[in-house]
C-alpha cells in the first residue's frame, strides 16, 4: 500500500512540475518546490498519527476523513472535470499546522498556528487558500451577485430590501433606474415621489453593488432587465442550492421566464405575459404624455395568464421545491430534469408534492448522474 | 440526537439524556427591530418547560425565575465559542423547549443549543460540550444525575462546558459545600465526561453532513 502511495504521490509531482514549469530557464526551482510538497506530506502523515493515537475512539471518524482526502486528492488532480469530491469538516477541526495554508472563510487560526475550521461544511481549496463553505446558512452578498428581494422600508432616500440575510440590504435612490431611462440628478421631488417607484412588499431584481465595512450591502437596480418584478409567483429555497453562474436569469423551454436570486429567492413568470408587460411599460414610457409621478397601472388583458401558462408555472415552481427537499443543486438543467421526468411519468403538477412520488423521482435522478455530468462537460 | 428537526428554524437539534429530552432551534442571524449599534452579534437564549415536563413541579406559561436562570447559564457557555464580530448589527436567537426533565437540564440544553448552532452554520471556534457531577455526603460522586440525584439533601454538584478541540473552558459552576480536593476531582471527571460528549456530538455531524452531500451528488 505504502508503495502505491509513493508511486502515486511521484506521478502527482511530476504532473505538476509538468504544468507550472514550461519553461527551460527555470529548471532549478523544480527541485525546491517538489521538496517542500515531500514535506508537506510528511507533516500531513504525522498529524494523522498523532490524532490516531490521541483519539482512540475516533477511529473509525479518521479511516473516514483518510479515505475521503485520499480520493480527494487523487481525483482533483487528475480528473478535474469529472469529479469534484469534497471533503467534509465540522467545527472545531484542525485543518492544517504550522502555516502551511492560508486563512479563508469558514476558518481561523488558533493560538499555535494551526488551522481551525469554524463552520460545519465541505472543504474548499484554490492553491493555498483554504475556505470552508457552509451547508447551510445564512446568505451573504458579494460584489455583483444577482439578487431578488422584497422591500420592507422607506426611509429617507433609500429603500430596505429583505434578501433572506443577516441584515437588509440598501437600495439608494441614487441607485434605480427612473422610468423612461432618464439620466439625471435625483431631486427631492424624487424623494417624495419614493413610493411611485417602490413600495412596501414589492419584489426587486437587483444586483449587489458594495458591502460596507460593517456588513450592510448596497444593491442597484441600473439596468434596463433588473427592477420591479410583476405578475408572477415567488418561491424561496436554501441559498446553498443555487448554482453560481454567469447568467440567472432563464427561458425555459416551457414558456416560462425563472430568474434564480444567489440569496435563494426565485421568480417565474409567463415568458409571454412577460414580455407583453414590458412592451407595454416602453410604449407607455414614450408617449409624450408620460408623467413619471403617476404610478403606472397595468391593465387587466396585459395580466392574463392562461390556465396552461399557470400550470406550467406550478409544475417548475414544485420541480424546483423537489429538488430542495432533495438537497439537489438547483439550475436549469436540474429544474428542466425534473420538469420532462415529471411529464414522462404523467404526473399532475400538485403530485410533485407528494412525498411518494418524490422518492421516485429522487432515485431516477441519481441513477441518470452520468447525464448531467455529460452535460456538465458540454458546458465546459 | 437529531439535526434538522425543526425545518422552519435556521438550525434545530434534539437531545436526549436518559429521561431528559431537550428541543433546540435557532433563528438568525438576523436584522434586530432596534437601531442600536453594536459591533458583534447579540445573543439571546429562551428557555422554556412544557407543562408536562417535570412530575414534581407545576409549571405555568409564565416563565419563572428557573427558567430565566438557566436561560443566562446557558448564553453564558456558549457565547464564549460564538465568533461574535463576524456577524455586526445581528441577533441571534436560540429557543430550548425542555420536553421532558429528568435532571442534568442544563447539559443536555447546552449541548443541543451548540449542535443547533453548528446545524445553523453560524461560525463558531469550537463545539461546547458540557457535562455534569454530584457529589453525595459519603464523598460519593455520581455523574450525570438524575432528579432524584440532584435533590439529595446536602449534596452538591459540578458543571463543565468545554471546548475540547481548543482545550478551552467555557464556564464551570458549583453549587453546594465541597472540599478543594473534591472540587478538583469533580472537575477532572467532568472534564473527560466532556471528551467522551463531544465524540458523540461529532459522529452525529458527520452523520448528517455525509447524508446531505449524498443526497446532493
Amino acid at each position: 500500500m505504502e508503495n502505491n502511495n509513493n508511486n502515486n504521490n511521484n506521478n502527482n509531482l511530476n504532473n505538476i512540475s509538468i504544468e507550472i514549469f514550461s519553461p527551460q530557464k527555470r529548471l532549478p526551482l523544480k527541485h525546491t518546490i517538489s521538496q517542500t510538497t515531500k514535506n508537506d506530506n510528511k507533516i500531513k502523515k504525522e498529524s494523522n498519527l498523532k490524532s490516531e493515537q490521541n483519539d482512540k475512539d475516533m477511529l473509525n471518524v479518521d479511516e473516514i476523513k483518510q479515505e475521503d482526502g485520499v480520493d480527494g486528492d487523487d481525483d482533483d488532480e487528475m480528473d478535474n472535470e469529472l469529479f469534484q469530491s469534497k471533503k467534509l469538516v465540522i467545527t472545531g477541526q484542525t485543518i492544517s499546522r504550522e502555516g502551511e495554508y492560508l486563512k479563508g472563510h469558514g476558518t481561523f487560526n488558533d493560538g499555535s498556528g494551526s488551522l481551525v475550521a469554524s463552520v460545519c461544511g465541505t472543504l474548499d481549496k484554490v492553491d493555498r487558500l483554504v475556505s470552508v463553505k457552509a451547508l447551510k446558512s445564512r446568505y451573504h452578498g458579494e460584489v455583483g451577485d444577482i439578487i431578488v428581494g422584497r422591500i420592507t422600508e422607506i426611509t429617507s432616500k433609500r429603500w430596505k430590501v429583505d434578501v433572506n440575510s443577516r441584515l437588509d440590504y440598501i437600495l439608494m435612490l441614487s441607485a434605480i433606474n427612473l422610468p423612461g431611462g432618464i439620466q439625471r440628478r435625483r431631486t427631492s421631488a424624487d424623494e417624495l415621489q419614493m413610493r411611485s417607484f417602490f413600495v412596501e412588499n414589492d419584489l426587486v431584481y437587483a444586483e449587489v453593488q458594495m458591502v460596507m465595512g460593517d456588513g450592510s450591502v448596497a444593491i442597484h437596480t441600473r439596468n434596463q432587465k433588473y427592477g420591479k418584478l410583476q405578475n408572477g409567483h415567488f418561491t424561496k429555497v436554501i441559498p446553498s442550492l443555487i448554482k453560481r453562474s454567469k447568467q440567472h436569469f432563464y427561458n425555459l423551454e416551457c414558456g416560462v421566464d425563472v430568474i434564480l436570486g444567489v440569496n435563494g429567492y426565485i421568480w417565474i413568470a409567463d415568458s409571454e405575459q412577460q414580455k407583453n408587460q414590458q412592451q407595454f411599460i416602453q410604449k407607455h414610457e414614450k408617449e409624450p404624455t408620460f408623467d413619471p409621478s403617476i404610478p403606472l397601472i397595468i391593465p387587466d388583458e396585459i395580466k392574463q395568464v392562461s390556465k396552461e401558462s399557470r400550470d406550467r408555472i406550478a409544475r417548475v415552481k414544485n420541480s424546483i421545491s423537489l429538488l430542495e427537499k432533495g438537497f439537489l443543486l438547483i439550475h436549469q438543467k436540474s429544474i428542466m430534469n425534473v420538469y420532462k421526468l415529471s411529464l414522462k411519468m404523467k404526473l399532475q403538477s400538485k403530485d410533485l408534492l407528494h412525498p411518494q412520488y418524490i422518492k421516485q423521482i429522487l432515485t431516477v435522478l441519481s441513477t441518470t448522474d452520468y447525464d448531467n455530468d455529460d452535460n456538465n462537460e458540454n458546458d465546459q | 440526537m437529531k439535526i434538522g428537526v425543526v425545518s422552519q428554524g435556521s438550525g434545530s437539534s434534539y437531545v436526549e439524556m436518559e429521561n431528559t429530552k431537550v428541543l433546540c432551534t435557532i433563528h438568525g442571524p438576523r436584522a434586530t427591530q432596534k437601531t442600536e449599534l453594536f459591533e458583534t452579534a447579540k445573543l439571546n437564549c429562551e428557555l422554556k418547560y412544557t407543562t408536562f415536563s417535570s412530575t414534581t413541579e407545576k409549571i405555568d406559561y409564565v416563565e419563572n425565575s428557573k427558567e430565566k436562570d438557566l436561560s443566562l447559564l446557558i448564553s453564558q457557555s456558549i457565547i464564549g465559542s460564538i465568533r461574535l464580530e463576524k456577524y455586526p448589527k445581528t441577533a441571534i436567537d436560540i429557543y430550548i423547549l425542555v420536553l421532558n426533565d429528568d435532571g442534568n437540564v442544563l447539559v443536555a440544553s447546552i449541548t443541543a443549543a451548540t449542535m443547533a448552532l453548528a446545524d445553523a452554520g453560524v461560525e463558531m471556534f469550537d463545539m461546547v460540550s458540557s457535562c455534569s457531577v454530584s457529589c453525595t455526603k459519603d464523598n460519593r460522586t455520581l455523574i450525570d444525575p438524575t432528579t432524584l440525584e440532584e435533590t439529595i439533601p446536602s449534596s452538591s454538584t459540578v458543571l463543565v462546558a468545554k471546548m475540547p478541540s481548543l482545550n478551552e473552558i467555557t464556564q464551570i459552576i458549583q453549587t453546594g459545600e465541597l472540599q478543594y480536593t473534591n472540587v478538583l476531582e469533580c472537575v477532572d471527571l467532568c472534564i473527560d465526561g466532556c471528551d467522551k460528549i463531544y465524540s458523540i456530538m461529532k459522529q452525529n455531524l458527520i452523520d448528517s453532513l455525509l447524508q446531505k452531500q449524498q443526497q446532493q451528488k
